[in-house]
This record gives structure tokens, sequence and C-alpha cells, in this order.
């Protein structure tokens, strides 16, 4: 039913139900890098 | 030499080092409130970094963590998914309250909440509700300190003489340098705890199993169950999603509304060092994945430990491995717990007397400093009697507290981005969601869907703090211009 509650496939040698919250944590940086730029941007525009 | 004696050395070594630092750190700061409890606002990304690392992970994940990966399987994963998910919202609320601090001069969480719902009832009820918070999380990191040395000198140095020296040291620190002890000895621990873990975390699966991967597959064949979400409950049952899924969000939600970590916005020297904490704080939050491994390295092994809790230190054991590698991964250990139990108890005196006391008697700063220093030793003291005779889980402790500290999150929002809210109405928010989830701890049967009782206190708190807001009188125009500079007061 929950679609990352499962052991397959294998990702990195951890069970896809552990790979899953890992992942997201991993990429979380990436994203709020992302974010922030987006927001300096915004700040630079206002204070412009 | 005996091995116990070696370990005990490297122990010993580290502790000094620790110490040395935490006493050096403090010339850096000035003679005042301000130096003591946010270090004049200097900090830099490095420190603000580790701090941030090393204050959320504690004993609770070193030790906790594994035992749950170990005994409740997938369930563990909560703890993976809240972090990321609790500190995103300080990217904006974080300089907002840092600006907040340095204009109208707070260092403390309740100072922010009652300067913009003044009320000094309010303060004192928030110093006493942060501090019945506090010492159970306290407790959690003296025993756990206690915990790893008992285990890694064969019993020679018992648990409480292990969690008397290791906090007598936090406690030598933090009285003499305050948050400046606190932010550069996390800085030197924060950077052990996590290659300690990375270490430990993929040499035990390849000693015992050769590998992660194939460790999995022999867990996946022998007991599938635990590693399929939601996990076990403590009695060995099917968890239920209910339960789970609040756990992650009260988690989430409390996250940053400890007041001592909330408190390190007033550290930062500026708000792109704020940011940038944020956004690096997932890279440190990875050191979850070893501690998991080394957790789940222990389903399969033929012995059994004492208890979960213990199944770190108790695989350490097993395994043969040198006297160097253990008494370097007790440091590790240490590390985790002493790096939050300074913060923790430097926090719960700075909270009780700016907030509780200071509101009721005029004090000048030295005499403030001086009570500041008298409570770390009243707290560190009762935090250790308790830590000598524990009757629950690590996790399940913390996992408590997160049910009080929730609830301070709808008087934070409401003081930053609710220009209606009023003073009564987050009173009565706080005091229904508190009461609320008292209920449902003393209760748990009557639980909906086995949520966690402080998202059932927040499902009672938010819809009072807003229905109580609307019916009382609101703010004035030159009140709210302080919280709101430059914006319509309406």
């Amino acid at each position: 039913m929950v679609p990352f509650a499962r052991i397959r496939p294998m990702v990195f040698g951890l069970p896809f139900s552990f790979f899953w919250p890992a992942a997201w944590i991993a990429m979380a940086v990436p994203v709020l890098y992302g974010l922030d730029r987006v927001e300096r941007r915004h700040r630079d525009g206002e204070d412009g | 030499m005996e091995r116990w004696v070696f370990i005990t050395g490297i122990i010993v070594v580290y502790l000094a080092a620790t110490l040395a630092i935490g006493l050096m750190a403090g010339r850096k700061a000035t003679h005042s409130v301000a130096g003591y409890v946010a270090g004049d606002r200097s900090f830099g990304l490095l420190v603000m970094y580790f701090v941030t690392g090393a204050t959320v992970f504690s004993s609770f994940a070193f030790l906790g963590g594994p035992g749950w990966a170990y005994s409740r399987g997938a369930a563990a994963f909560y703890i993976l998914a809240y972090g990321v998910l609790g500190m995103a919202p300080f990217y904006w609320m974080g300089p907002r309250i840092a600006e907040l601090g340095r204009r109208l001069g707070h260092v403390t969480q309740a100072q922010l909440i009652t300067g913009r719902f003044p009320s000094k009832g309010l303060s004192a009820l928030i110093a006493l509700m942060s501090l019945v918070a506090f010492i159970p999380y306290v407790t959690i990191q003296i025993r756990g300190a206690g915990i790893v040395i008992e285990a890694v000198t064969d019993g020679h140095i018992p648990l409480w003489l292990g969690a008397l020296v290791a906090y007598g040291i936090v406690i030598v620190y933090v009285l003499v340098s305050g948050v400046m002890a606190v932010g550069w000895t996390n800085t030197f621990q924060g950077i052990f705890m996590v290659v300690i873990a990375w270490t430990l975390g993929l040499y035990l699966p390849w000693k015992m199993y050769g590998g992660v991967g194939p460790m999995f597959e022999q867990i996946a064949a022998a007991r599938p169950e635990l590693l399929v979400q939601p996990g076990l409950n403590a009695a060995g049952g099917q968890w239920s999603w209910g339960a789970y899924s609040t756990y992650i969000l009260v988690s989430a939600v409390g996250l940053m509304m400890w007041p001592h970590l909330f408190m390190k916005a007033y550290t930062a020297k500026d708000d792109t060092t704020l940011r940038r904490t944020v956004i690096l704080f997932p890279t440190f939050q990875l050191f979850l994945i070893p501690v998991f491994l080394i957790g789940f390295a222990g389903v399969l092994f033929p012995q059994t430990p004492p208890d979960p809790d213990s199944i770190l230190p108790f695989m350490i054991l097993s395994t043969d491995l040198p006297a160097l590698v253990v008494g370097l991964f007790c440091a590790g250990a240490l590390s985790a717990s002493m790096s939050t139990g300074d913060a923790l108890l430097h926090a719960s005196a700075s909270v009780v007397v700016e907030d509780g006391v200071n509101q009721f008697v005029t004090l000048d700063d030295r005499t403030q400093r001086i009570l500041m220093r008298v409570l770390v030793l009243v707290t560190g003291a009762t935090a250790y009697v308790l830590a000598l005779n524990p009757d629950s889980s690590l996790v399940q402790l913390l996992a408590t507290a997160y049910g009080i500290v929730s609830q301070f999150a709808p008087a934070v929002v409401a003081a930053l981005y609710w220009r209606r809210a009023t003073t009564a109405g987050v009173v009565a928010g706080l005091l229904a969601g508190w009461a609320a989830a008292g209920f449902f701890y003393l209760n748990p049967g009557l639980k909906p869907f086995e949520m966690h009782e402080g998202i059932l206190g927040l499902l009672v708190h938010i819809p009072v703090l807003v229905a109580v807001s609307l019916v009382t009188r609101r703010q004035s125009v030159e009140h709210l211009g302080a919280f709101f500079p430059g914006r319509e007061a309406s």
C-alpha cells in the first residue's frame, strides 16, 4: 500500500525502505541550496 | 597492560582534551549575560554547523537509534525522516528570530514569545515546562555516558562513576565558559562522532557478513518484518502507521522548539550563517545511516545484549576489535552524549534565570551569571540521580519529552507571523495543548490511531489559540510595530 515500505529493490546494499529516507536526506542539500539561490535573488531584488 | 586499563587511558585523554577546549573557549567571550548565554552573537559557519549537528544527535541517536534498529527494525527510520523536515523551516524563521534578538535584546525563546505576548506568568510557565522537558533529556545523556564507560571497561568503572566523571567535566566547562564552551567542544565532538560512526558502521557489517548488502540479504531472509515500515512496537508486534507518522510529525515540529536549539539562532554572527547551517545540516544527519547499520548488524548475532540500548557497545565488545578502536568508539559515544548534555545544562540554567526568576526579581548581570551556574549544578545533579535508576528506553524518554516542547511551536509561529494573535490566545492554547497531551500520555488506550500525544495536543492547541485570539482585544499598533517594522499592523 505504501510504495516505499518494501525491501526490494535493494539500492547500494540497502533495503528500499532504508534507501528511500536516506536518499531524501541526501537530496535535501541541493534542493535547499537551489531554494537559497532563488531566495537570495528575491531579496537582492527587494533591496535593489 | 590490561585491555580495560588501556581503554580507560584513551577515555582519560579524550576527556582531558574536551575539558581543555571548553576552558580555553571561554576566554573569547565577554563577562556579560549575553556573552554567557549567546556567545556575544559571534558563532561562524563552522561552529554553527557542528554545534547544531552535535546538539541534535545525542546518546538518543548514538545508542537509542541502533537499539531501535536492532529491536524494532524499520521503526527506527522515523528518526531519519524528521531531521530535515524539522530543520528546514528554520531557514526562514531563524534569521527573523535572530534579527528580533539583536534589536530587542532577546537571548531565549521565552523572551521572543513574551516580548510579543507580554505576561510574567507566561514567561515563568515556559521556563517551568522547558525544565520539565529538559530533565529527562539530560538524564538520557548522562545514562548514555555511564552505559558506554561501564561496558568498555568490562564493569571496572561502574555506570555511576563513569557518568559522574564525564558529567563532572561537562559541568566544569559549562560553569566556566558558558555557550562558548558548548560551541567549541561540540565542534571537536561533532567531528569525532561522525568519523567514528562511519568507520564502525561500515566496518562491522563487512567483518560480520562480508558487506552491507550481504547483511541485509541475510536479514531479509530470516527477519523480513524488520525491514519494512512501520516496523515493530516495543512488544515485538506490528507498529501502526498512525504512531510511525505522528512520531515523525511531532519530532519535526518539536525539533527546533527545543530551547537549547532555538537559542542557537541568537549565537550566529549573521543571517547568512544561519541559512547556510540549515542547508548543510542534512550532511551531518547522514551519520545516522552507519549508526543504524551497527544496530542491524546485531540482528542475526548469536548473543543478546542486556537491553536494546546497549547493542552498540555490546557489538563492539563482542567482535574482538583492537583496544584502540574500542577506546575511540567510547570517545565517539561520549562525544554524542556530552555535546548534547552540555547544551542542555547551559540552556536549562539560562531559561530558568532569564525567563523565570528575572520576571519577578531584578538581578544585576553578575548575580544572574552566578545563579545560572548554581542551576547548572542543580539540574546536572537531579538528572544524574535519575540516570542511575531508569525505567524506560532512551528513545522512548525523548519521544515523550517531544510532546511538551512541540507545544511551543504555535506560540512561536504566532509571535512571528500572526498579528491578530493575543496573549490570552497563546496562554489558553499552551494550557489546552499541554493538558490534552498529558491526558493522552496518561491514557494511551484512548489515543485515536495510536497517534503521538504531542500531535493530539497540537490538534487541541491550535484551534484554541486561534479562537481565543479572535474573541479577545487585538494588540496595539505601537506594540506590533516592534515585531513587524515597516508593515501595517492589522
